[in-house]
């Protein structure tokens, strides 16, 4: 796609103005409650870790809030949401666990918010603001709809708060607002910049219409709204309770520290680990249905003294599809990762942490893209594959260094298997449901341990697969299995986790078949991709079998569970489609495991034995890709076995191998 | 001797040398894995579970690739990537006989 600026589309292109700006602009239409030096440093540190910790918790409860509220199965069940608290100027000082990527970009959202919405129409107490513009920030694609509000303290600014979450669907041209034939972004749902829904503490019927009129799911997507509201409430409520204990000063001064701690632990952290620069490419295959095309994601990390550069320079330019991403992709690649990888025991204030890092990365590229580029997949296609890039150089880095090496984790579930399905339920009422099996992939292996079978996605440390009889219950399917793919987990040393595969069948719908829109990626090219000689996961795989025999062996008794146990005929799934599923038909998605860490052939061959025993490995990738020769019957190693078929296989691969220096450049 | 991952570390000159066997991967004031050997090949080398996308789904081909210590045959780096992509991974790291 060509970049073309597009005149009155400047005002939403969004870069985080400096504090100091922003504190002037702002501070012309409302009063910003502040605190300096001396009010930080009078806090004692017993006070700091109570407050500390109740910031903390709040945003805990700020998640059970919205589970509770929200009817969505990907909200209630998959936790695909987030929350932060802020400060008078939206930097982050605590965000929640669930899906983090959510949280990378929320702040651009409120600070854009303070400089275009003060003066008009005024920030006042009880407002909340909805925004679901990528390009201002809040979420990573137009479904990821931020809701946040301000907390005055008397007449001053004190706060914010603020939730994300998916909304199953917000309009565009296909179900869900999974535009797979998107060239822009009017294929899709319209980028809604912040606007004031709640006013004084009242829900303005006026904008919820206009909110609600674009979705196909309109009751359902009123009732995350509420669920959002409702988290802030509380989340305010308890804010309000903290501040009449401890004084708006003291809390204040507790959230300024804890920026402080974050960054000063961050850059003690890196101070102890070698200078360096990293590069790595993420690959994703297919910009929309229809295209072939393979693009290509660059990330040097460069690591000085205290700090990090992220430099995405060489990526592709924007793509005429759904996989792009804006700036806030970017942020929402980098900001799991860091945290994961640096913070496992420093506050997640990215505010703080983000202090330490800086991000090179150029518009009308394919994870900064501007508009009007198609973004609708951006939060799990560009973002997700910037989070690859970044956990993969973040690994290299860590490596380097005895306290920093357990740290490292391979790339987890290289990307999303998304099968989306639409039409009439069971009770004869519409239904639109993304398939949130996949939020069980594989996690990438660490430099001492395997990853974790199924164990997610790293972006989201409290995501959850859905329940199958929930998902039964709510949507017209029936389940012939779902459970973890052999094979699925990078070879290495340490092995990368297994993902696995779903198997369903329409049932009971009131319609003979349902929409289904298929995007995924890593089909040519894996996506998890291993560290240290350790390889990538599986290639992703998602077939549908139409005019499939399968009802007629449930009627006979029998329930497939294989592929090979199913006649019909087979349609390997593109990595975009739009199509139907008819009763007759059968769905398969293998999503991916996580990649694998150091050479496959040092792995333990006890522990190669043990995969064999519990199905993680096959005996094929046990003799052909580790190397390990196991005695028949009881299944233990043949050590003399092993030791020789490594020794072939090193051999072989020597044999088969060049001098690297011979290669001509690109 | 410090390290750069679990196959390659620094030897006391400064040069990369293989963790497993000391073979020379890089000497002093070569590219980062110079004298490292290359193994290319159909994705199917990663193992059974990494598949040629049939029909294909890109119009680009690609491949295995494995970097390998030229003494001891220990993978270095292994990758399913674009032929026409070279050096899509690398790492230049400061050699620290000490930390700080």
């Amino acid at each position: 796609m060509p970049v073309t600026p597009v005149p009155g589309s400047e005002k939403f292109s969004y870069r985080p103005t400096p504090a100091a700006q922003l504190r002037e602009i702002a501070g012309e239409h409302v009063r910003l409650h502040t605190v300096d030096a001396a009010e930080v440093a009078a806090v004692d540190p017993l006070t700091y870790e109570v407050v500390r910790h109740r910031l903390e918790s709040i945003t805990h409860e700020m998640g059970e809030a919205i589970k509770r509220m929200s009817g969505s199965v990907i909200v209630t069940d998959c936790n695909d949401f987030n929350f932060a608290i802020m400060d008078e100027i939206g930097d982050e000082v605590e965000i929640g666990l669930y899906n983090t990527a959510l949280c990378a970009a929320i702040d651009m959202a409120v600070k854009w918010t303070l400089e275009h919405r003060a003066a008009n129409p005024g920030i006042k107490p009880g407002d909340m603001f909805l925004c679901n513009d990528p390009w201002v920030g809040g979420g990573l694609h137009q479904n990821d709809t931020a809701l946040f509000a301000p907390l005055f303290v008397g007449d001053e600014l004190f706060a914010w708060t603020g939730a994300v979450a998916h909304q199953i669907d917000l309009g565009g041209v296909s179900p869900g607002s999974w535009s797979v034939k998107s060239t822009d972004v009017f294929w899709e749902s319209l980028p809604t910049p912040p606007v004031k829904i709640v006013e004084g503490g009242v829900l303005r019927s006026d904008i919820e219409d206009v909110w609600l009129r674009r979705s196909r799911m309109p009751a359902l997507v009123g009732l995350d709204l509420r669920a959002k509201i409702g988290a802030n409430h509380m989340a305010q409520e308890r804010l309000n309770e903290l501040v009449d204990r401890y004084g708006a000063s003291t809390v204040k001064a507790v959230m300024r520290r804890i920026l402080d701690n974050a960054e000063q632990r961050v850059r003690a952290k890196l101070a102890a680990i070698p200078d360096g620069e990293w590069s790595a490419v993420a690959y994703q295959d297919s910009a929309r249905e229809g295209d072939e095309t393979l693009y290509r994601i660059v990330c040097t990390l460069r690591k000085q003294g205290e700090g990090l550069h992220f430099d995405f320079t060489g990526t592709d330019p924007q793509a005429d599809g759904l996989i792009n991403c804006t700036h806030a992709g970017v942020r929402g690649g980098i900001t799991p990762a860091v945290l994961t990888a640096l913070c496992g025991d420093v506050p997640w204030a990215p505010a703080g942490v983000f202090r330490c890092i800086e991000i090179t990365s150029e518009p009308g590229t394919i994870n900064d893209c501007t508009f009007p580029a198609g973004i609708s997949k951006g939060s799990v296609a560009s973002a997700w594959a910037t989070l690859n890039v970044v956990q993969e150089c973040l690994g290299g880095m860590l490596d380097t260094h005895e306290d920093s090496r357990p740290n490292v984790t391979g790339v987890c579930l290289g990307s999303w298997d998304l099968a989306l399905l639409a039409g009439l339920d069971q009770r004869g009422a519409p239904f639109v449901s993304m398939v949130g099996d996949a939020m069980a992939g594989g996690f990438g292996a660490r430099s001492d341990l395997d990853g974790v079978d199924t164990g997610g996605m790293a972006g989201a440390p409290m995501g959850r697969i859905p329940d199958v009889e929930m998902t039964e219950f709510s949507y017209p399917m029936l389940y012939l299995w779902r459970r973890e793919e052999s094979d699925s987990g990078g070879p290495g040393r340490f092995r990368g986790g297994v993902g696995g595969s779903s198997c369903f069948v329409l049932h009971r719908s009131a319609a003979p078949a349902v929409h289904l829109v298929v995007s995924g990626g890593g089909k040519a090219i894996p996506q998890s991709s291993g560290i240290s000689g350790g390889y990538p996961a599986n290639t992703q795989l998602d077939l549908a079998i139409r005019g499939a025999d399968v009802r007629a062996k449930l009627a006979a008794g029998h329930i497939a569970t294989s592929l090979d146990e199913i006649v019909g005929q087979r349609e390997v799934m593109p990595p975009h489609l739009e199509t139907v599923l008819g009763e007759e038909d059968v769905y398969y998605m293998a999503w991916q495991g996580g990649g694998g860490y150091g050479d496959p052939l040092l792995r333990d061959p006890a522990a190669v034995a043990a995969d064999l025993r519990a199905g993680k490995v096959t005996a094929g990738a046990a003799a052909d890709v580790y190397g390990v020769v196991t005695w028949p019957g009881s299944g233990t190693v043949d050590a003399d076995g092993t030791d020789e078929r490594r020794r072939t296989l090193r051999a072989d691969r020597l044999a088969s191998a060049t001098p690297r220096s011979e290669r001509s450049p690109r | 001797m410090n390290r750069v991952d679990d196959n390659i570390a620094f030897a006391e000159d400064g040069g990369q040398v293989c963790s497993h066997c000391g073979g020379v991967l890089a000497a002093v004031g070569e590219p980062h894995l110079h004298r490292a050997l290359i193994r290319v090949g159909e994705v199917s080398l990663a193992g059974p579970h990494v598949r040629a996308a049939d029909p294909p789904v890109v119009d680009e081909e690609v491949q295995f690739r494995q970097l390998l210590c030229p003494s001891c045959g220990t993978a270095l780096l292994t990758e399913i990537a674009a032929t026409a992509d070279r050096d899509t991974r690398t790492a230049s790291v400061t050699a620290r006989t000490s930390r700080g």
